[in-house]
């Protein structure tokens, strides 16, 4: 392990990051707050595109880069349970189960449709 | 279609203008807005400040959604804390640097010395907002705006406001019915009835604030904390001494509801008047005043609130959208006053064209109520960092530990789990626990839980169980991730507001 790996799995996880905010920012200033849309468009762009990775045999250090790195951290399991939590509280069961829900089936669904999608390169 | 006056020819009497909004996505701030650009076309000057920013108005989820900025001509007075206007404001020279403290930082009234948007969030209780409405008309403007917040009311006591205006609108409701029946709930202090005869006017001067109790000649002084505390039972033989007997009761401070209903016995034997100093002080939700006036406990005010307008939103986010004009006149009918009720982005809106400009305009038109995000590089900067540190703890655990794939991948587990519990702890304390320090969340929230924690290689893992036939173990590692999250984030809000109830 080289100390410019993990320089590098560091920047990336910090891009990945940004892009995730990015994304978020766009798609819930668009579409108002009533639900975490943000969060669902970058969890399931990132399951689409691990699956991808995981589809066209992508290994070693350039999947330790490219996958657990940027889409790792590009993706969030902590704001998909908070943005969760809050809707349970406020009382919103339908949201809530909504967004589990989704999160879970679209977000498997990307990472299947991404790897078969690899997996025919 | 018949043209509707404009907000400047409707509160064309009003120098203190003070906008609440009934919910999120009702339009207030392009009510706010559209009034600034109809004052200043026609070269009125203005001063702004709103009702400071409380918790639930900030989103320490989505640190890039703000106060709503407004856009203000060259000119105009603010009052805004200083953070806000060195961060958001055009040129400017600070007037006044006031004592008054917020969690945003110092209060200070500034003139703009250019148009362009800013942040405003001025003082928090209507004493000190009182006090920059003054401060600003003092200094020669012709009107002072006030942006409260959502279903604020306190900046609408009478003293400070000439007039009220309310935004409402489709995110109420799904069907205009539903819309026209919340906003008429929510206005129910609007229509509150002034005390009219004498004699209960010179008893509320001769009280001065205090709580008291008249029955004919007899007038009993009551602790000031009466109107919270009274048992039902006290309050049944402090009334019941005589039938036949209208009692008044002068409520010094807040008339909670349940005041109101520990009167309703006594108000199937003879009316009873509770008198409150002005409507903000009347909190009714799940009645109205109405509904307790035709069960014998009539609620009056000593001073009224002046709805000077409703504004309707029609457009509901992400895309519903209800009928402009059939809303507005639904509303209209709904009220027992007559009051103006305007869409100020409708078709049969004729305000100046000139302002906001087009631009502006469709920035609003979109569905949140917040303009577009202000993304500063140093927030930038801390989600990198915060995002860097993340990735670099959960590889190194996963390049030390191994994924564990196909049977149960006990790193990602944890550091998800992990990383729920403290996502929880950071946002619920910097939202809940003011004063908040500037990028604390971008770093510790979006960059370091954001980034320990990992969405993509949970389905992968997921993925590659299901093809080992695993279906059992895939079934108990997601609901147990979801389950053991969803619990980390509960268990951490509720331990930060134990903490900060007991501190």
């Amino acid at each position: 392990m080289s100390v410019l790996l993990w320089i590098g799995v560091a920047v990336l996880g910090g891009v990945g990051a940004l892009g995730r905010f990015a994304l978020d920012s766009v798609v819930s200033s668009r579409f108002g707050r009533d639900f975490p849309l943000g969060t669902l468009a970058v969890n399931v762009s990132g399951a689409f595109v691990l699956g991808f990775l995981v589809g066209i045999s992508l290994g070693g250090d350039r999947y330790l880069l490219a996958g657990t790195a940027v889409l790792g951290s590009y993706t969030t399991f902590s704001t998909w349970m908070l943005e969760a939590q809050r809707l349970g509280e406020d009382g919103e069961a339908g949201g809530l189960f909504l967004n589990l829900a989704l999160s879970a089936a679209v977000g498997l669904g990307a990472a299947a449709l991404g790897r078969a999608i690899g997996g025919a390169f | 279609m018949s043209t509707r006056p404009s907000l400047m020819q409707v509160l064309a009497d009003a120098r203190k203008v003070v906008f609440v909004g009934l919910a999120k996505n009702t339009g207030k701030t392009v009510a706010v807005t559209t009034l600034i650009g109809e004052l200043s076309a026609h070269g009125r000057s203005l001063g702004i400040t709103s009702i400071g920013r409380d918790g639930e108005e900030f989103d320490a989820i989505r640190p890039q959604i703000r106060k709503p900025s407004i856009f203000c001509p060259a000119g105009t007075l603010v009052a805004t804390t200083q953070p806000l206007l060195r961060r958001s404001a055009p040129a400017h020279e600070v007037l006044v640097e006031t004592d008054l403290r917020t969690p945003l930082g110092r209060v200070v009234v500034a003139r703009l010395l250019r148009e362009g948007r800013c942040e405003i969030a001025g003082p928090s209780s209507s004493v000190e907002i009182q006090a920059m409405i003054e401060e600003m008309l003092s200094r020669g403007v012709d009107s002072v705006i006030v942006d409260g917040s959502i279903d604020r009311r306190a900046a609408a006591t009478p003293p400070i406001a000439d007039a009220v205006v309310v935004a409402t609108g489709a995110v109420l409701g799904p069907e205009i019915q539903d819309v026209v029946a919340a906003t008429a709930r929510a206005f129910s202090w609007a229509t509150i009835a002034p005390v009219e005869d004498p004699r209960t006017r010179d008893l509320a001067a001769a009280a001065a604030n205090r709580s008291l109790l008249a029955l004919a000649e007899d007038v009993i002084p009551l602790p000031s904390a009466f109107a919270l505390t009274v048992e039902p039972r006290d309050l049944w033989s402090l009334l019941g001494t005589g039938a036949g007997i209208e009692p008044v009761l002068l409520v010094g401070g807040v008339v909670p509801e349940s005041l109101l209903e520990a009167l309703l016995p006594h108000g199937r034997r003879s009316r009873v008047r509770v008198i409150a100093g002005d409507p903000t002080k009347v909190f009714v939700k799940s009645k109205s005043v109405e509904w307790y006036r035709r069960r014998g406990v009539s609620v009056e005010v000593l001073r009224r609130a002046r709805l000077g307008a409703v504004t309707v939103n029609p457009v509901k986010p992400p895309s519903g959208r209800l009928n402009s004009e059939r809303l507005c006149q639904a509303i209209g009918e709904s009220l027992k006053h007559r009051v103006p009720v305007l869409d100020v982005l409708g078709p049969s809106y004729r305000g100046a064209e000139s302002w906001p400009r087009p631009a502006d305009r469709r920035v609003f038109r979109g569905a949140s109520d917040y303009p577009a995000p202000v993304v500063e590089r140093a927030e930038l900067k801390a989600i990198f960092l915060g995002g860097a540190a993340g990735a670099l703890v959960r590889a190194g655990l996963v390049e030390a530990l191994g994924d564990g794939a196909p049977s149960w991948p006990w790193v990602t587990f944890a550091v998800n789990v992990v990383g729920a519990f403290l996502l929880g702890y950071f946002v619920t304390r910097l939202q809940e626990r003011l004063p908040l320090s500037t990028y604390k969340r971008p770093l510790l929230g979006t960059g370091f839980c954001g980034a320990l924690t990992t969405f993509s290689t949970m389905q992968v893992e997921l993925l590659k169980m299901l093809d080992a036939g695993r279906v059992g173990l895939a079934v108990t590692y997601g609901a147990g991730s979801v389950l053991a999250g969803y619990a980390g984030v509960q268990m951490a809000s509720a331990m930060v507001r134990r903490l900060r109830l007991r501190g």
